[in-house]
């Protein structure tokens, strides 16, 4: 009888019951937060199973089963329990950064490229001091360019010798390319106009100042037959004002490879060409080698 | 029992999860490699960090070798608000320093999109 009237009771007034239960785990889950609103490494404390104490080693009966719910909830900024958790998040986001060792955050960035490392270094200013960290930038150096010159102290730091490398590396695959499209007048933009540029080219002629070089430049390019050829091995070595850089060139032919040097100089805020020297073609014939004249 | 003061519980247990995993005796590399790829799919950006924190820690490198690798990842070629919003980073540059700082790194946006996301 008393169990009737109390299933009646309950059925009745379930809306009241669920409105109450809802009520109920709310007063909870702010009370818990409030409990556990302080900077931690942990993720989300609002869990309700969550009340033994955390700095032991005992393991955590949610293992890993729920990061994959906390993590959507995180990416789409916050859901349910919306603004504990992103404060809390908040709260703990930068301090988290510091208070990874450093090795750790140095090691997190050599797997970034020097773009990305360039964008962190943007976001605030403690990532600025890490991402100029300079053995973070000599590793990139060394990953992106040689290993040569470990034992190099750049007199500006790693960050701006990798900076004057790239450049470097760009103008002179800018040189090949002006080359390759026999483009003159561009040839006549990158050379230093001076009388002491100097050009040897592959046919074993040299070529001493500007307007000399500039006409070796144009007989080569009115040559009917240009063989593609690709640059392998470029080695730079970059100084205040100056820089050098060597490389191999194979051609189609099958020639065997070419040895080139390049030279540049800084003025006036950008890099000039000054010395291109080319390892001689040689020719055999029959069993003889001469060098290919002009 | 040893007491290791800087892990919390269920950062070890992951560790633990993915230790069990390695030195399975009949688990081929291609395994091993899908293992991984699921255990840090979706992982947080703190759970990231403590996986981290522990990898180092206990020296575990083949975990810290994966987990920096993820958080790089993270942030390979994406914009500078993605990478704040993300790992939950507070800029407190002002524009005019930001706007300097860019110049500063000019070279580096050459050919790369800034706004990338």
């Amino acid at each position: 009888m008393g169990s009737t009237i109390s299933s009646i009771f309950f059925v009745t007034d379930y809306w009241s019951f669920m409105v109450a239960v809802a009520a109920t785990l709310l007063c909870f889950l702010f009370a818990t937060a409030l409990v556990f609103r302080k900077p931690k490494l942990e993720g989300s404390p609002s869990e309700l199973n969550s009340l033994k104490p955390r700095d032991c080693a005992c393991l955590g009966e949610d293992s890993g089963v729920d990061s994959g719910e906390e993590m959507t909830a995180r990416l789409s900024g916050g859901g349910k329990e919306n603004g504990v958790e992103m404060a809390v998040d908040r709260q703990t986001g930068a301090s988290m950064m510091e208070q990874l060792v450093p090795e750790i955050t140095t090691h997190a960035l050599s797997y970034l490229d020097y773009p990305s490392l360039c964008r962190l270094s943007m976001t605030n200013s403690l990532m600025r001091k890490a991402a100029n960290d300079d053995n973070a930038w000599k590793a990139l150096y060394h990953k992106d360019f040689t290993l040569e010159q470990d034992n190099v102290t750049p007199p500006n730091g790693w960050k701006a010798y990798y900076a004057a490398t790239r450049a470097i590396v760009t103008i002179n695959a800018e040189f090949f390319r002006i080359v390759r499209e026999r483009l003159l007048p561009a040839m006549g933009q990158l050379w230093l106009n001076a009388d002491y540029v100097k050009c040897f080219h592959a046919t074993g002629e040299s070529f001493s100042g500007y307007n000399a070089v500039m006409e070796s430049w144009q007989l080569a390019f009115s040559w009917e037959n240009v063989a593609d050829f690709q640059i392998q091995d470029v080695r730079t070595r970059v100084l205040t004002d100056l820089a050098w850089v060597t490389m191999k060139v194979f051609v189609d032919i099958g020639a065997g490879p070419f040895n080139v040097t390049n030279i540049f100089e800084f003025h006036n805020g950008r890099w000039y060409m000054v010395h291109h020297h080319s390892s001689a073609l040689l020719i055999h014939r029959g069993g003889q080698q001469q060098l290919m004249q002009a | 029992m040893i007491p290791l003061p800087l892990i919390d519980g269920r950062t070890l247990a992951r560790v633990i999860t993915y230790l069990n995993k390695h030195t399975e005796d009949d688990a081929s590399d291609e395994a091993k490699r899908k293992f991984d790829e699921e255990f840090l799919y979706g992982m947080e950006v703190g759970v990231l960090y403590d996986a981290a924190l522990a990898a180092n820690y206990l020296d575990i490198g083949g975990l810290f070798h994966e987990v920096c690798q993820r958080i790089a990842d993270g942030m390979m070629n994406k914009s500078v608000e993605w990478v704040r919003k993300t790992f939950h980073i507070e800029s407190e540059f002002t524009s005019e320093e930001e706007v300097q700082i860019k110049k500063e790194y000019a070279w580096a946006w050459e050919g790369v999109d800034s706004n990338a996301d």
